[in-house]
């Protein structure tokens, strides 16, 4: 099944499901709302928690409002839902610990990634908030995939990783902005050093 | 535009580092310190042990999952060698890259089974390294320690190392004598808990004053120095002693203390003797000859390192049974003595 073709979307966009399915309401914090079926939600353990302690009805699900999930925006949300009805009914993997770990990306999930790393970056949060351990796993691959053949030059780039310097300046900066008194201090401390002064107070 | 991976939930995080491979973590934790700090911070580490191999005088640093074998840091100029040969058939051709490991700069290049590979390493920076990968997999368990084909390169050692502890140490040499300094280092400093193998000579004023193995399998090859005291204190469970200078009443004596003991943990000994030798005298024991009813007619060697597979006739062994009724029988086979003790008997 293709990313276009897969059954969750805005529900201004699709007609209701005629099959006597279970189909729970979400709300992303941008107001948009998706219609998700009790299968796909199986692969969120957070949701799926969520939904059982509701004890919707089929008609709960109707009157009442759609389940807000606060902290991710509909774009997000919405190939999180695709990816979890695409994948309904796949057993959920059990990290046992060994290694090496092996992670395929299948096509449907690589088509589905094939995003800018600024909404790649919230699925993973999306991902880890929700709890959906296959979608972490492939989402991650993804990720470490960008590593392959780079030195640690270019890894800093790719990662956006700070140097230890621009680590150190950073906490620097954060001191300073928690406390303005610091950086008059530690240049008064500088000063008297230069000029051989043994005790500072 | 760059993807922030240190900005993702630290479950996340792990989840990448735990499929980079072992140049890409090397790589990842050289970035920054912080970078290296995440790696330690992994509770599951990738790689379950690291095997030191030592061969013609250079080692690898091999790494090992669960049961198979991972990605290898190669310093052996033969395994370089043949990397570079194989790139210039076709592939493209590897560089070596720079990279600055604890202040020091090392030659590094990266090839297709994410292995890694330096040459013309001196011992300063191989000691750099190792400390490094040791201290970035949290003291990874160093499950074999080999060195075959001895020569000088560099001059590697278990004590260069600092080894304390592992699983498994195989020496293998051929034309000269296995130092004595590094002999006496590996019986009294290393906790082996799997096997031992020394095959190779070792020089004639090499002794051990007191040495209590208690390594699942001691496989020594030739074990002229293996003296009685030795011997009678060995706690193994797989003994394989070839050319040994002991005496028959050695022989017999390891066998009565077994009879008089209530170990459990010994399975079998097998030994062959320097010259001619005496006859086992059986009036020492109480012995039978072999009953079909009782036992099996051939003992399995396995698990043995040089025996794997092979099978010891005990047609014309004796058998003795010791008061908790474990069997042993006494035999000789192939022009090798042995004693071994049944796992099933009737």
């Amino acid at each position: 099944m293709s990313v276009e073709n897969a059954p969750v979307v805005d529900v201004d966009e699709a007609a209701i499901p005629v099959e006597k399915k279970m189909y729970y309401r979400f709300e992303s914090n941008d107001k948009k709302e998706f219609r998700v079926s009790e299968l796909a939600i199986q692969q969120s353990e957070t949701l799926n928690r969520l939904v059982e302690a509701m004890g919707y009805t089929s008609e709960d699900v109707e009157n009442k409002p759609a389940i807000a999930i606060e902290n991710i925006d509909g774009k997000t949300l919405k190939l999180v839902f695709q990816w979890c009805e695409h994948h309904k009914g796949e057993a959920i993997p059990v990290d046992d610990g060994s290694v090496p770990k092996i992670v395929e990306i299948p096509e449907f999930d690589a088509k589905l990634m094939d995003i800018d790393n600024g909404l790649l970056f919230k699925l993973i949060w999306a991902a880890d908030y929700l709890n959906i351990v296959q979608l972490l796993n492939v989402s991650c691959k993804k990720v470490a995939n960008m590593a392959q053949g780079k030195t640690p030059a270019q890894l800093r780039r790719v990662y956006l990783l700070p140097s230890d310097e621009e680590d150190e300046a950073a906490k620097r900066a954060a001191q300073e902005a928690q406390d303005p008194r610091a950086r008059e201090v530690e240049e008064e401390f500088e000063e008297r050093k230069r000029q051989g002064g043994n005790s500072f107070f | 535009m760059g993807f922030p991976i240190l900005k993702l939930p630290l479950l996340a995080i792990h989840a990448v580092i735990s499929n980079l491979q072992l140049d890409e973590i090397i790589d990842f934790s050289l970035c920054s310190s912080k970078c290296k700090r995440v790696i330690k911070s992994i509770k599951k580490q990738p790689y379950k042990s690291m095997e030191i191999r030592i061969f013609f005088g250079y080692p690898d640093f091999q790494f090992m999952y669960e049961k198979t074998k991972g990605p290898c840091w190669y310093f052996n100029n033969l395994e370089v060698e043949k990397v570079l040969r194989k790139s210039k058939r076709g592939e493209k051709r590897k560089k070596y890259e720079i990279r600055k490991i604890g202040g020091i700069k090392i030659k590094v290049m990266k090839c297709e089974e994410n292995s890694l590979f330096s040459k013309q390493i001196n011992e300063l920076q191989l000691k750099v390294i190792f400390d490094f990968l040791l201290d970035l997999f949290n003291n990874i368990p160093i499950c074999r320690y080999s060195s075959t084909l001895r020569v000088n390169q560099l001059n590697i050692t278990p004590e260069y190392f600092g080894l304390k502890k592992c699983s498994s140490i195989f020496y293998s040499f051929q034309g000269m004598p296995v130092p004595d300094d590094e002999l006496h280092y590996l019986f009294e400093n290393i906790q082996v808990s799997e096997d031992i193998t020394i095959n190779g000579e070792v020089s004639d004023e090499f002794q051990l004053n007191t040495a209590k193995f208690s390594t699942n399998e001691l496989n020594i090859r030739p074990a002229t120095w293996i003296t009685r005291d030795i011997f009678l204190s060995l706690n193994c469970s797989r003994m394989c002693l070839d050319y040994v200078t002991l005496t028959m009443n050695d022989f017999q004596s390891f066998v009565l203390q077994w009879l008089s003991s209530e170990n459990t943990s010994f399975v079998w000994l097998q030994m062959s003797f320097t010259g001619n030798h005496e006859p086992i005298d059986f009036s020492q024991f109480q012995t039978q000859q072999w009953n079909p009813k009782v036992r099996e007619r051939y003992y399995d060697l396995s698990y043995s390192i040089f025996s794997r597979g092979r099978k010891i006739d005990c047609l014309d062994g004796r058998d003795i049974r010791r008061k908790d009724g474990k069997l042993g029988t006494i035999g000789y086979f192939r022009r090798k003595h042995y004693f071994v003790v049944w796992n099933q008997t009737n």
